[in-house]
């Protein structure tokens, strides 16, 4: 079966296509795509499928989730080679639905960088177009899914890792609400704002993925113990959608809001006050500083050398950051929270805007020689992610369109805690409607 | 402001790149002085392990 391939996960368990036939075509879309796109580190297989509802279903993951014995690299040269004595987690509940994983895929160093640039591995590329970012951290997530090589990847969300590839690469990423999936056996970065989501084909999918590793876990000190739903069966409850209309139309680039206004006539809709993006953003980034520069700080002692120059520069920012700063940035987290609850959602269950406001840069524009207009560049495809993070929020995003220059648009939903299955929904009902999840990119 | 991010960054065992002390303080000033309508209302007897409390609500 020639396309078995380009079906989603819950097709493939549907029409009972063999493990081995899927695997495959995996590897018939990674020979064609890798040399292309750079999306991974490994193709070796780590763990053999079983029984299970993801039986066999071939998946990679971001090469910062552990397994016993095997190399574990964090996009970095520091831990290059690195060889995991524990099980993640998120792993340990794949392998118990029966997945397959058959690699590892590329990522920023350190999961550090939102675009996909890494200078030790080599930069991940998109696959609609090479020249362009597929967004970071979990880079190689997001461009293995879109070209096919893989059913579904694991990535984190510290600032927008598994959105903004989402949205680069035209798949759909869920990141959780901070606590509902258990990190541990995985690289940190921002233990405040880390969480750990899926990447797949559609919100379907993701549903599948996330019933697997979503549930308390006594090893990560800040697991939830809430009540795990069955994220399947809840997709097709009716969801209400909050939106600023205005909002999107003034701030986007006219490609994007154009996009995302045709596919919010798609929801029920209500209109919403407009988060305080800048405060919320603010916060995120003095939080990601502080404790992203403090989880580094022996090796940027000792190893500052090894760092590439975009994640050394980062990380420098941090230990500049005033310790009183960093706590009543944690301090006014609740009242935020509290805030973003009861005005944006307070009539509806998600709030509706852009993954990414601006179309999809190049790689040129965004990295190390990028110029003088980089960091502001870096900034817009930046700000709508962030301040879901410093919120601990769930949001999904999903593409609904296509820019002039054939990179995908995305949107994003953002919802209350632990209501992942609400997001879900909402884009499931969406794509049963569309076809934009189902694009592949032209070999 | 450029020193005490230098020094401040030494006291901590940690050496920047040439250049980068400037930087890091015209990024972080406005981090510092962003505004925030929500801080003066901030009840005194609230700290960081409040917002557990409130997820979890």
């Amino acid at each position: 079966m020639s396309d078995a391939a380009e079906l989603t996960i819950a097709e493939a368990i549907a029409k009972r296509v063999s493990p081995k036939e899927l695997l495959e075509a995996c590897r018939k879309r990674i020979e064609q795509w890798q040399p292309k796109i750079n999306a991974f580190v490994s193709q070796e297989v780590l763990k053999e499928g079983g029984q299970g509802p993801l039986a066999g279903i071939p998946l990679a993951h971001k090469d910062m989730f552990y397994r016993p014995g095997k190399v574990t690299n964090c996009g970095s040269k520091i831990r290059r080679g690195w060889v995991a004595k524990e099980l993640s987690a998120a792993l340990e509940g794949l392998d118990r639905a029966g997945a397959a994983q058959i690699g590892t895929l590329n990522m920023s160093e350190f999961a550090y960088n939102p675009t996909g640039h890494n200078e030790h591995w080599g930069d991940c590329r998109n696959p609609w177009k090479p020249e362009c970012i597929t967004g970071g951290s979990s880079s190689g997530s997001g461009a293995a899914v879109a070209a096919r090589c893989v059913f579904g990847a694991l990535g984190s969300d510290t600032g927008g890792s598994v959105r903004l590839p989402a949205a680069a690469n035209g798949v759909t990423g869920l990141k959780v609400t901070w606590g509902r999936v258990s990190r541990h056996g995985a690289l940190p970065l921002s233990h405040s704002l880390d969480t750990i989501g899926p990447l797949a084909r559609s919100a379907e999918d993701c549903a599948l993925m996330l019933q697997a590793i979503a549930g308390h876990d006594v090893r990560d000190a800040v697991s939830a113990r809430k009540e795990v739903p069955d994220y399947v069966a809840s997709l097709n409850r009716r969801v209400r959608i909050g939106i600023s209309r205005s909002w999107i139309e003034q701030n986007s680039h006219p490609e994007v809001a154009k996009a995302l206004l045709e596919a919010a006539r798609m929801f029920d809709l209500v209109e919403v006050e407009t988060p305080n993006f800048e405060a919320l953003s603010a916060h995120c980034l003095i939080v990601m500083q502080s404790e992203a520069s403090a989880q580094h700080a022996q090796w940027m002692r000792t190893r500052s050398q090894d760092y590439g120059s975009g994640t050394r520069a980062r990380l420098e920012s941090g230990y500049a950051v005033p310790a009183a700063t960093y706590l009543e940035s944690l301090r006014l987290r609740a009242k935020w929270l509290e805030e973003f609850t009861s005005k944006t959602l307070g009539s509806c269950d998600a709030y509706f805007v852009p993954a990414v406001k601006v179309p999809i840069p190049t790689r040129d524009a965004t990295g190390p020689q990028g110029g003088p207009g980089a960091p502001k560049l870096l900034g817009e495809v930046t700000y709508l992610t962030r301040w879901v993070n410093y919120l601990g929020v769930p949001a999904i995003v999903a593409p609904v369109g296509f820019d002039s220059n054939g990179l995908p648009i995305a949107m994003q939903l953002v919802g209350r805690p632990f209501a992942e299955d609400a997001l879900l929904a909402a884009v499931h009902a969406y794509q049963r409607e569309t076809d934009w999840h189902r694009r592949v990119p032209a070999g | 402001m450029k020193t005490t991010v230098e020094e401040t960054a030494a006291l901590q065992g940690i050496e920047l790149k040439p250049g980068r002390a400037e930087k890091i303080a015209a990024a972080l000033e406005p981090l510092l002085k962003a505004p925030d309508p929500l801080r003066e209302s901030l009840d005194f007897d609230v700290d960081a392990t409040t917002y557990l409390k409130t997820i979890l609500k």
